[in-house]
């Protein structure tokens, strides 16, 4: 009877425990509208909603919307640049308006923000801006870390019937060990995706020793904004000055600028630098439920079968 | 069994009149339009299993380290997108009231073994390209080495991950 008792026990245990495993402690945040790409008339308003929501296991949160100019960072990434630097001719944020730049998210539940732009008649190519939505600041506490997740929806909009410049420059060429990096900037006035950089190195004697070429960019280069192609030369090219040559490519094969310098390859443990264009693809984790979970699923079958027979006894 | 026979009898009834296209008061025609209309929404979910994390008390020359969490995103509709992260601090070091860390805030490399220093080099290291609507989880690990330089005190930090469609 004691055996009975403690096996009785035993399930209700694993049930609890199984209820405690199955429940989310996780937060999910939802963004519907994620990027407004598209060609517009000059002097018309256009409107975009973005509807974000909320997962039902997360705290009521207030999110801001904030318009930024539009930057690119050193590897490409999209990075908002501050209404107080933001001198972009191209720079859509003067533009657009929200009509509500801050909202309340109750869990499970979501909120509309339009974001209205009126395209200007005096702006030729592109008009570029971002919208961040975070988190109102939160204050980090304790001895550890505090976790935000926000979002950029980029706005970029081709103004049609306006001449559209897609130009670049390459504005330094330079080498540290056997890493070189291209530095090149959007000239024109229109974004571009899938840019790549070959870089040809000839010896002393004429004969190319390297010609190394990135994967194509998947984010787009905004006017006026610079990225850095970094590159790295196979080790067993012998250190020494080499006459390189950059060629930036656009979409298409088309050649956006090229340049050429004399670097050096310095032996030594060369600097293993992540190239800008291409960023690891992980190995997707399983997501749903861990091995973990399954066991305790599992198990909790097991318990509750085992309680309905005893209590049936 | 006579109740039965009528329900049959009713129940065969109306299915002659669903199949029987309604010809009644219907003008001859010879050509059919079908409307079809559809619609795509491009979403980006991001879920973070953890919402904090605690070393709790530092010891000296340790490297306190630990998994956080998981970073999953779910994409619909949306060839490309990408993650980014940064510190409170815009360099990579835990603060305390009166100063920061001496040693930097690392970052595991996603399933990788060797941890980041959590800089924009870090952001390099979290970089993430992923084509179609399917989900992909990033583990986060993270290690902060306690120096013996370090003032006392709480220290903390916030990371922001934000993602944009590319």
């Amino acid at each position: 009877m004691k055996s009975l008792k403690f096996l009785n026990k035993l399930c209700i245990l694993t049930l609890l425990i199984a209820c405690i495993a199955v429940i989310p402690v996780s937060a999910t945040v939802t963004l519907s509208g994620v990027k407004f790409m598209a060609d517009v008339a000059p002097g018309t308003t256009v409107t975009y909603p973005m509807t974000l929501s909320l997962s039902g296991t997360d705290n009521n949160t207030d999110y801001e919307f904030t318009v930024l100019g539009f930057g690119n960072d050193g590897d490409g990434s999209y990075i908002g640049i501050d209404p107080t630097i933001d001198t972009s001719p191209n720079s859509a944020r003067p533009y657009i308006t929200l009509d509500k730049p801050e909202v309340s998210i109750a869990p499970g539940s979501s909120e509309t923000v339009t974001a209205t732009v009126n395209v200007q008649t005096n702006i030729n190519g592109g008009l570029y801006a971002l919208i961040n939505i975070h988190p109102k600041p939160v204050e980090s506490t304790g001895t550890g870390a505090t976790f935000v997740t926000a979002m950029n929806v980029p706005i970029m909009l081709t103004i049609m019937g306006t001449p559209l410049t897609e130009t670049g420059e390459i504005k330094g060429i330079t080498a540290d060990g056997y890493s070189i990096t291209t530095e090149f900037t959007n000239t024109g006035n229109h974004h571009y995706y899938n840019a790549k950089n070959t870089l040809t190195g000839m010896d002393s004697s004429g004969k190319q020793a390297f010609q190394i070429t990135t994967e194509p960019l998947i984010t787009a280069i905004v006017p006026g904004e610079s990225v850095n192609f970094k590159q790295l030369v196979d080790t067993t090219t012998a250190p020494g000055e080499y006459a390189v040559t950059a060629t930036v490519y656009g979409l298409n094969e088309t050649v956006l600028a090229t340049s050429s310098a004399t670097i050096t390859l310095t032996s030594g443990t060369p600097v293993v630098q992540s190239a800008p264009t291409e960023p690891e693809t992980p190995t997707p984790l399983p997501t749903a439920t861990s091995p973990v979970g399954i066991e305790i699923g599992i198990i909790s079958l097991i318990g509750a079968a085992a309680l309905i027979v005893v209590r049936r006894r | 069994m006579k109740k039965y026979t009528i329900l049959g009898a009713i129940a065969l009834v109306m299915l002659a009149f669903m199949a029987v296209p309604v010809m009644a008061d219907a003008a001859p025609s010879t050509s059919a339009t079908l409307s079809a209309t559809g619609s795509i929404t491009q979403t980006l979910s991001l879920t973070n299993s953890a919402q904090s994390f605690d070393f709790g008390a530092f010891k000296e020359g340790v490297n306190e380290k630990d998994s956080v969490g998981t970073l999953t995103v779910t994409s619909a509709f949306i060839p490309s997108w990408k993650v980014t992260a940064a510190m409170s601090d815009g360099y990579g070091y835990m603060r305390t009231g009166s100063g920061g860390a001496t040693g930097p805030y690392l970052a595991n490399k996603l399933q990788e073994y060797n941890y980041n220093a959590a800089t924009p080099a870090w952001v390099d290291a979290h970089g993430l390209k992923f084509t179609g609507s399917s989900s992909t989880t990033m583990l986060e690990s993270f290690q902060q080495t306690v120096l013996i330089s370090d003032a006392p005190g709480s220290y903390s930090t916030v990371v922001t991950y934000t993602i944009a469609a590319a």
